[in-house]
């Protein structure tokens, strides 16, 4: 059962990479294709730009571009129900949400990172984001499958189940978040060096970036929430320095700080996007960190 | 004085240093993941020794880590003073804010000039075939259906009229709970590092330990018991436990790691385990100094022997207790002996070391110490905790508090409505910030007053535009 399940997050993989592709494919024909004219009755300017036709919905494009975008969208679903399928497996054998160790919650992240991209894509309609994204996320994936899959039983400061699945849950939504605005800001950073492909508009991206941010960091708020109510309850304190803790806690204070700089000093676009990819950063090192933190958490 | 005052509050509630203390806070985190933390506890002597275990792995740089208290971060004199820095930054900010966003729920400003409706970040108009008040009814039907409340633009001469449109008005005290919360939490840390206590005990099966803090409580551990999975990983820490209070019992059960036991706040956690040698020591006279178990909770350095210390009252002497290390098949003492080694508290010099079989008495420094057996030890911790309940207190705001930050965006429209010969020219603005949601909402808005617009007779709305 176990073996057949591994299948399933390589044939995720795959799909993940037939997106990648799909997607690059679509920048690359993008220029090629004609924008279907829509046909609206009100005129709009936003920020000071030039009257254009209103229109709350972006341009629907036609012919071949459509069909890409449509195969990127759709490998990117089948990948995660793939993903799905094979963390409900787990839970089945293990009793137990699947992130006990470092290979579930290598595949976990990545079930995160697809659904925040998907909410992205379909919400603000900008496939674009899955050219950064996605190769995230397959690399996650290679990570996962070298990593030991066997099922053990939790060690004895893990039996918590309901703690170790909230904790957890938070924290892989609120990775797969910081993941789409790294992709948002490594966009919006290359945005003046790509001059062949049509990237969405700077402050689009500026604005998916700090959109996301906003989901990771109440969700990143949660999970050291319950993480401090879990040591309390296993540990006997809530906050104990342990490294893992504190790695958590830095990656709160880094989205926190480019959430103050964005909203009290309105720092946007290159200072904020930097701000993003430092923030992500602190994520891997959070969740690497396991390698070589040591204490408490140093079992997974 | 005063204008000291006014100096420090304008440094404190500028959002430059918030900034910078968050990021200044997050650096000295990073170093603190990064750098070994030394042991709390240790005295001078064994923080030396710990300083020497470091040298290997950070060479001419410990001596400069230690200089600066990069070894004891969390209780450096720097991480505090940016911790308080934050504390009165956050209470700083929060206190010149409050009044801003009463004033902006409470009294907004429902009036303004020609030339918003020209510059605005978000701005439309379009011609309806309606009269002004008409046109204005309409708009507030279909903001009324997002939730909007309205207040009149009173300053606006007929036969204009003027609206002011917002939802969401209490969202932004959002921020003052999460940073109230902030501070609330900054204060749980400081209860908690300075009222309540932790004590370890270290519980010898079958044997009982106070509690002590004034608590009255005694621990008996009845037992302990380990499981281990094929693999030899851990699967099971179990000790049942028995709480008293003079001869009394108050509770009795199993206490596993995230299963502990709370008797009148007194919480005991599992939290280790392991060998304890049971020893007697006597004087010369036959007087008992100490009789009980030592935890072996330290090893060698060769990791072949384990070690337990005791300080009998009133002896002058310590008294190591050393048996060999679990599995270590070349240690130099034989399994089922150990040998005690006396040092003179005062000097720490080493005074005499004696070998002993299970069960036999050794002679040395005027004291009779008799080995007596091996046995498991449970170690628990003890904990009350009176900051924990205002850190979920804390917590819980602000949770509440980015909550309605970042779903309860206060918006803000202002609605003008002008005739124009027969029909009005309805304008809408708003000053909010490039924000893509708020376009969407807006946008969409727009388009809803647009189609939904009543026809009078014979009038159909001739035009239409956002810009």
């Amino acid at each position: 059962m176990l073996e057949f399940a591994e299948y399933l997050v390589t044939a995720a993989a795959v799909f993940v990479l037939l997106g990648l592709v799909s997607g690059i494919a679509l920048v690359t024909s993008r220029r090629r294709n004609p924008v279907a004219t829509v046909s609206v009755r009100a005129k709009v300017s936003v920020g000071g730009a030039a009257l254009a036709p209103a229109q709350s919905e972006a341009p629907v494009q036609a012919g071949r571009g459509t069909s890409l975008g449509w195969y990127a969208t759709a490998f990117q679903v089948i990948a995660l129900l793939l993903l799905t399928a094979y963390m409900a497996i787990r839970m089945s054998l293990t009793g137990h949400g699947p992130f006990a160790n470092q290979h579930e919650f290598a595949v976990a992240f990545t079930w995160g990172i697809l659904l925040v991209n998907l909410f992205f894509g379909l919400r603000y309609r900008i496939r674009m984001l899955s050219l950064v994204v996605l190769p995230v996320a397959a690399a996650m994936l290679v990570y996962a499958l070298s990593l030991d899959t066997g099922v053990r039983p939790l060690i004895p400061a893990l039996q918590n189940n309901l703690l170790l699945t909230l904790h957890v849950g938070f924290a892989i939504i609120a990775y797969g978040a910081a993941c789409v605005s790294f992709g948002a800001a490594v966009l919006y950073l290359l945005h003046p060096h790509i001059t062949r492909v049509h990237l969405p508009r700077q402050e689009v991206l500026d604005d998916v970036g700090y959109r996301a941010a906003v989901i990771t960091f109440p969700l990143l708020t949660i999970m050291i929430v319950l993480g401090s109510v879990w040591a309390s309850t296993a540990w006997g304190r809530y906050w104990g320095w342990d490294p893992k803790e504190t790695a958590a806690l830095v990656t709160w204070l880094v989205y926190g700080a480019f959430l103050h700089a964005r909203v009290v000093r309105d720092w946007r676009g290159t200072k904020a996007s930097w701000l993003l990819v430092i923030g992500f950063l602190t994520i891997l090192f959070a969740y690497f960190g396991n390698h070589f933190f040591g204490g408490l958490h140093s079992y997974a | 004085m005063r204008e000291l005052f006014s100096w420090i509050y304008r440094v404190l509630r500028s959002k430059l240093l918030g900034v910078l203390v968050i990021l200044a806070m997050a650096v000295l985190s990073l170093l603190g993941t990064l750098i070994v933390q030394a042991p709390s506890g240790l005295d001078t002597l064994a923080r030396a020794d710990w300083l020497e275990s470091v040298r290997p792995r950070y060479g001419g740089w410990t001596s400069v880590l230690e200089f600066l208290g990069l070894f004891g971060l969390w209780t450096s004199p720097l991480f505090l003073a940016v911790t308080a820095l934050l504390a009165m930054s956050i209470i700083a900010c929060t206190v010149h804010r409050l009044p801003q966003l009463w004033e902006r729920a409470t009294r907004p400003r429902t009036h303004v000039t020609d030339k918003f409706f020209e510059h605005a970040q978000y701005r439309a108009e379009m011609t309806l075939p309606l009269s002004p008040q008409e046109a204005v009814g309409h708009v507030r039907s279909v903001l009324g259906g997002q939730r909007y409340r309205f207040l009149a633009d009173e300053r606006l001469a007929a036969p204009a009229v003027g609206l002011y449109a917002d939802r969401f008005r209490w969202g932004p005290f959002g921020t003052a709970i999460a940073h109230a919360a902030m501070v609330v939490i900054l204060a749980a840390f400081g209860v908690s590092a300075f009222t309540g206590f932790e004590q370890n005990l270290d519980i010898a099966v079958g044997e009982s330990v106070e509690v002590g803090h004034g608590t009255g409580l005694t621990v008996t551990a009845q037992s302990f018991k380990d499981s281990y999975d094929d693999a030899g990983r851990p699967t099971d820490y179990v000790s049942h436990l028995v709480v008293t209070r003079d001869g009394a019992v108050l509770d009795a059960r199993d206490v596993r790691v995230n299963s502990p036991l709370v008797v009148e706040g007194t919480a005991l956690h599992q939290a280790s385990f392991g060998i304890a040698a049971r020893i007697r020591i006597a004087d010369d006279a036959g007087a008992t100094l100490f009789e009980g178990s030592v935890p072996l909770k330290w090893q060698s350095n060769d990791g072949r022997y384990a070690i337990g210390k005791v300080t009998p009252e009133a002896a002058g002497t310590e008294v190591l207790v050393v048996t060999p290390a679990s599995g270590a098949v070349d240690a130099a003492i034989t399994a089922g002996s150990a040998v005690f080694e006396l040092y003179d508290v005062a000097s720490g010099e080493k005074i005499d070391v004696l070998p002993v079989e299970q069960g036999e008495t050794a002679s040395g420094d005027g004291l009779q110490l008799t080995f007596e057996r091996e046995q498991r030890y449970t170690g628990i911790i003890a904990r009350q905790d009176p900051g924990a309940m205002w850190m979920w207190v804390g917590s819980a705001l602000l949770v509440i508090g980015m909550t309605m930050t970042f779903t309860l965006r206060h918006r803000r429209l202002w609605v003008r409505a002008v005739p124009e010969g027969d029909h009005t020219m309805l304008r809408i603005a708003s000053a909010e910030k490039l924000d893509t949601t708020f376009e969407r909402h807006f946008r969409a808005l727009v388009e809803q007053i647009d189609a939904t617009a009543p026809v009078a007779a014979e009038k159909e709305p001739v035009d239409a535009r956002v810009r």
